[in-house]
């Protein structure tokens, strides 16, 4: 199964995030969470250094400065602030993530250099154990909405059963859509099919739905359609009764499709 | 709550009772919640039929209002929205407002009004119908703009194109990083709870091995 915390991430899909050590750095309080640069940028002495990171790096993971040849490694970049403060990130493409590294206010990079002979420059296993439970304490919507609505539009514009594990591995679901065309518009039912039994990483999951699994998934497809919980699901001989061993079946019906 | 019951008075019972139960879904880009929040962004309807109706706040954190204090007003709901908005967001995302409407009584979720009505409260910050680009979402945001088209794509963000280009409402915006603050401190409190350790533990597995990995790509 695909580890949830470290789902593939496509190359330029990335977040901005500061290391515990930069946050050191810049003076910046313990309790602020280190992806909230706002919060960074409002508690530290050098908020410039914060937006310039911000402006720069949401751009073009590398910056315009250059690589810093000086740590060791070809991939950590120089970040120039006013008045000479200097701080340098890294683009981590395996964990979506470009990582503010380490900040200095004076116009010297022996800093950065210590810390890579020390080994101490990258991100920590603090630092990842931070990003992997924020990212587990993201809303059940945010995590599974997009391979729902994925399935959905694929089943909806097939006409056949779209297939998959959705969430980085959370939810195997089936949907099926009956659409019928009038003028052009689509109108019809669509069904979701959860198979069981459901993964344990539903457990790292803080917002979990439980009991409400299928109706949190109803709500993430987006379609205003009428809820029902059907006994049976249309298949390629007609229909099919609901395994109720097998699957957790949820229907949204009469919705306009496409 | 006049001019929100107001809406709801113009609406058959039937219709009430689907658009209260559409409330309490956090897909704010349901239509019959974009079409309440429409009417609340250009008033005019009746609402001398507001007469019953009463709205109280509460939830488990810290209170969004005065707690048990009945909205009595539209301009209250708003204040108390906006409040939970622009103050704290663990309160908006736990948050809920209990409607009452007739023997029609639902917990909505702060959140989900919030999403819902985002465009029709009034916020200094963010005129209702003001729009960033992809660059200014995702500088906004503190992420590439790949992720924004993402996003977009993933119904995340939502997207007002004009013409070929995608403009992102910065209500819209503003409720994703809100959600995002949300998640960073929770995750903040979790490494802080005792509670969490087995959790944490198992974070902390995963932290090793791509620690383990970035240290084999530095040496290779």
């Amino acid at each position: 199964m695909t580890d949830p915390a470290w789902p593939p991430v496509p190359d330029g899909q990335y977040e901005l995030r500061s290391t515990r050590a930069a946050m050191g750095d810049l003076g910046v309080p313990g309790r602020v969470a280190a992806g909230d640069l706002d919060a960074v940028a409002a508690t530290t002495r050098w908020p410039a250094i914060v937006e310039k990171f911000r402006e720069q790096r949401a751009l073009d993971p590398g910056g315009t400065e250059g690589p810093m040849h000086s740590v060791g490694r070809g991939d950590v970049f120089s970040l120039h602030g006013p008045d000479g403060q200097r701080a340098c990130t890294w683009y981590d493409r395996d964990a979506g993530v470009v990582w503010l590294l380490a900040f200095t206010a004076e116009h010297d990079y022996v800093l950065f250099e210590d810390r890579a002979k020390d080994g101490a420059l990258l991100p920590t296993e603090d630092d990842y154990v931070e990003l992997v439970v924020f990212r587990q304490e993201r809303e059940f919507e945010e995590v599974v909405a997009p391979g729902v609505r994925e399935l959905v539009t694929s089943a909806v514009n097939s006409g056949a059963p779209a297939r998959g594990s959705i969430g980085g591995g959370l939810l195997r679901l089936e949907v099926v859509a009956e659409v019928v065309r009038v003028d052009g518009v689509g109108i019809g039912d669509v069904y979701l099919s959860v198979a069981l039994p459901l993964d344990d990483a539903r457990n790292d999951l803080r917002d979990w739905p439980g009991a409400d699994l299928l109706q949190r998934l109803a709500d993430a497809t987006g379609l205003a359609g009428t809820l029902d919980y059907p006994s049976k699901v249309p298949d390629s001989m007609g229909t099919r009764p609901v395994r109720r061993d097998e699957e957790l079946v949820v229907a949204l019906r009469d919705d306009v499709l496409a | 709550m006049e001019v929100l019951s107001g809406v709801l008075c113009t609406l058959p019972d039937a219709r009430r009772e689907t658009m209260m139960a559409l409330a309490d879904r956090r897909d704010g880009s349901a239509r019959d919640l974009l079409a309440v929040s429409d009417a609340i962004a250009h008033p005019g309807h009746d609402r001398t039929a507001s007469h019953g109706y009463s709205c109280y706040s509460y939830d488990g954190g810290p209170p969004v209002a005065d707690t048990d204090t009945p909205i009595e007003s539209a301009q209250e709901l708003q204040r108390v929205l906006r409040l939970a908005r622009l103050r704290d967001e663990d309160v908006s995302a736990k948050g809920t407002v209990a409607v009452s409407f007739g023997q029609v009584r639902r917990e909505v979720s702060v959140h989900a009004l919030i999403q819902a009505l985002g465009p029709a409260l009034v916020d200094d910050t963010a005129p209702a119908e003001e729009t960033w680009t992809p660059a200014e979402a995702a500088r906004h945001l503190g992420v590439s703009r790949p992720m924004v088209y993402r996003y977009i794509e993933q119904g995340l963000l939502e997207d007002r194109p004009v013409g070929s280009h995608h403009r992102i409402p910065v209500a819209s915006a503003h409720a994703l990083a809100a959600s995002r603050r949300a998640s960073g401190r929770r995750a903040v409190e979790a490494l802080n709870d005792p509670a969490q350790q087995d959790r944490v533990a198992a974070a902390r597995e995963r932290a090793r091995a791509r620690v383990e990995a970035n240290r084999t790509g530095a040496t290779a």
